[in-house]
């Protein structure tokens, strides 16, 4: 049961148990040989998984309606196409062999690590997405960053004053926040900050004051979700019997609070915020298209509508292995990160 | 039978580590009305619910113009008491257009919520109750389908159907039944192992039997849960591709789309953008709103993950 469960659903908390069962797999007597299994288990589970991902992109692309050469054809020369043109695309392209032989050549290439090459400009595809890959990252970072930066303060202390005004303003905002699609929030900072105050660009690349307003509508968005998250653990952590025995050995409330309770109410935090990340290295589609910031997500929303099918084909098989490789890496960091595996590891 | 997965040993060991007969936690997940309209959230939710359907019936009786009538004299209007939103750039009512698509989300999200948890269940259910090879495929397919992720799967069908309604319903259905069938597998798997199945099966009681009258009605209330909170989703991922243009095309009132089109007039009339976007939040926040109400009645377990202990 893989951790991406979570972001079909808006209310992510609801299946973070489900989710994280997972990473409770290891957790045997003799944890350390079973965690190896368990990573080379998952390790290859992941190739079938992307095996059945590059079948279903393949025969997405060529079942779809129409025939591929001519839509091929159709992307390059434009409107007025000769059945020459046709003709001569299918040849170029060795689209008159069976799909079957189609699909094992492009295997053959892609396991070379040869994603093709543009139907449109001619360019490398893979060359292409590692040229966006940057500003995929920059953007992923800095939105963590801004999400964390809101939803610890505002999930400690829903948690802690979970009766009074405070603490249900938090609970109001977050499920606020989970509402807000974030192209409207997008659109509604350029309103603000762009067009009447001015802060900053509304869109473009380069400097500081450019990342600005789209990470900050990502952060705002997935702040909502780790506040509830945050608020939800950190009101667990507090209900826990070590915290009794923290208060009743006479330490402050903020030592208890701070090193007992929050230290363990991290944990699902962390690993969420890895989830989140992967999540936004492969798809922040609609905020970089409000931006037009040229990551991965924009290369994939223009090749879509430039019909350069083999961009397409090269964009969703990157991200499809990125977001299968974070997901690999949160589920294993939980398991390290998480006490009573290390424990039981001991015995 | 002896063939037990990883999550169902998973359970075991954690009902036996607290001591929890798992007979005991099912029969307190059934609903508690009282509670739900006790909860004010809930109750705020359900209103607003009803305030849109009521918009999205009577949308032909409450709208002051017709959706589509353009008057290019009056574009970009502010809003005015013969246009309540002001008019868009080709002199639309948006008040009108916004009230048309509620009908339209709500039904893209009633109809594909409807269609995928059906689907989603069934195949959770068998996937769970039967195992062995049936439960790999289907269980692959989920992966498969999983490992793209938010919107990207729906975006690659929709931008090869090609823009319309219907293929925007086709992808999300298509894409969106994975999260019931992981459900309902893993409660079927819990399920599976109780006594009370396990009573049925002594008596001869066949797979479909067993399946129908213990198994999905114990699920129902989740895939309820599950059900409301996906249709909020699924609105959003409409609006989402019909901003990108890859959803429903204007002149369709859709608020996706009228939201994309308000961007370009966002310095001289911002109330373009602002309004589709404005109820593309209100619908959400009700369906949430609802959703969480109906999943605090399933009990004090379901607070913070999928009753499984």
């Amino acid at each position: 049961m893989s951790l991406n469960f979570f972001f079909h659903s808006t209310n992510s908390i609801y299946f973070l148990q489900v989710s994280l069962q997972s990473a409770f797999l290891p957790a045997d007597k003799n944890g350390n040989e079973k965690m190896w299994k368990y990573i080379v288990k998952r390790l290859l589970l992941i190739f079938v998984v992307l095996f059945g991902v590059t079948l279903v992109t393949f025969s997405a692309m060529h079942f779809a309606p129409g025939d591929p050469a001519e839509l091929i054809a159709l992307a390059r020369y434009g409107s007025d196409l000769s059945s020459e043109q046709i003709e001569a695309v299918r040849a170029m392209e060795k689209l008159e062999s069976s799909v079957c032989i189609q699909y094992m050549k492009w295997m053959d290439q892609l396991l070379h690590l040869d994603f093709g090459k543009s139907l449109i400009s001619g360019d490398d595809i893979l060359t292409e997405i590692l040229i966006r890959l940057p500003a995929t990252i920059k953007l992923a970072f800095s939105s963590l960053c801004i999400s964390l930066l809101i939803a610890l303060p505002a999930g400690i202390l829903g948690a802690l004053h979970k009766n009074t005004f405070l603490g249900q303003a938090c609970v109001f905002g977050s499920l606020l926040g989970v509402s807000i699609p974030n192209f409207w929030l997008g659109v509604l900072f350029i309103w603000l900050f762009s067009l009447n105050l001015g802060f900053f660009p509304s869109f473009g690349y380069g400097g500081i004051e450019h990342l600005a307003l789209p990470a900050l509508t990502l952060g705002t968005s997935m702040a909502a979700v780790t506040t509830r998250l945050t608020r939800a653990s950190m009101l667990e952590a507090l209900n826990k019997e070590y915290i009794i025995t923290a208060r009743a050995k006479g330490l402050d409330e903020r030592t208890v609070i701070l090193k007992h309770a929050l230290k363990n109410a991290l944990l699902p935090v962390v690993t969420f915020s890895g989830m989140q990340l992967g999540y936004l290295l492969g798809g922040a589609v609609v905020v970089e298209t409000v931006f037009s910031w040229p990551g991965i997500g924009k290369l994939l929303v223009d090749s879509i509508f430039a019909r350069d099918f083999s961009m397409v084909q090269g964009c969703v098989i990157f991200i499809a292995v990125l977001f299968s490789l974070s997901n690999l890496a949160v589920d294993i960091l939980y398991a390290f990160l998480d006490p009573r595996i290390r424990y039981e590891k001991h015995n | 039978m002896k063939k037990v997965s990883w999550l169902a040993k998973m359970t075991e060991r954690r009902c036996q580590e607290k001591k929890i007969f798992r007979r005991a936690k099912i029969t307190e997940k059934k609903f508690n009305f009282r509670e739900f309209r006790k909860n004010k959230l809930a109750a705020l939710g359900s209103v607003l619910l009803a305030f849109l359907l009521f918009f999205a019936f009577f949308a032909p009786l409450l709208a002051p113009h017709d959706p589509l009538e353009q008057k290019l004299d009056n574009r970009l209007e502010n809003p005015s008491s013969e246009y309540p939103f002001g008019t868009d750039e080709l002199g639309r009512c948006l008040f009108s257009r916004v009230l048309y698509g509620a009908r339209l989300s709500l039904g893209i999200g009633l109809l594909v919520v409807a269609v995928t948890s059906l689907f989603g269940t069934i195949l959770g259910a068998l996937s769970g109750y039967k195992g062995g090879v049936l439960d790999e495929l289907i269980m692959r397919g989920v992966d498969v389908v999983m490992a793209f992720p938010n919107i990207i799967p729906a975006l690659l069908l929709a931008g090869l159907l090609g823009s319309g309604t219907f293929n925007v319903v086709i992808a999300l259905i298509l894409t969106q039944w994975p999260v019931y069938t992981r459900l309902v597998r893993g409660l079927t798997l819990s399920l599976k192992e109780m006594a009370f199945v396990e009573a049925a099966r002594a008596l001869r009681a066949s797979d479909l039997y067993i399946l129908r009258r213990h198994i999905l009605p114990n699920c129902a209330g989740q895939v309820l849960v599950l059900g409301t909170l996906d249709i909020a989703h699924v609105i959003i991922f409409a609006a989402a591709l019909s901003f990108l243009g890859l959803g429903i095309q204007p002149p369709t009132p859709e608020w996706g789309s009228m939201l994309k089109a308000g961007v370009s007039y966002l310095r001289v009339a911002p109330q373009v953008s602002f309004f589709p976007g404005l109820m593309i939040m209100l619908t959400v926040f009700a369906f949430n709103f609802v959703g969480d109400g109906l999943r605090d009645c399933l009990g004090p377990e379901a607070e913070n993950g999928v009753v499984l202990q």
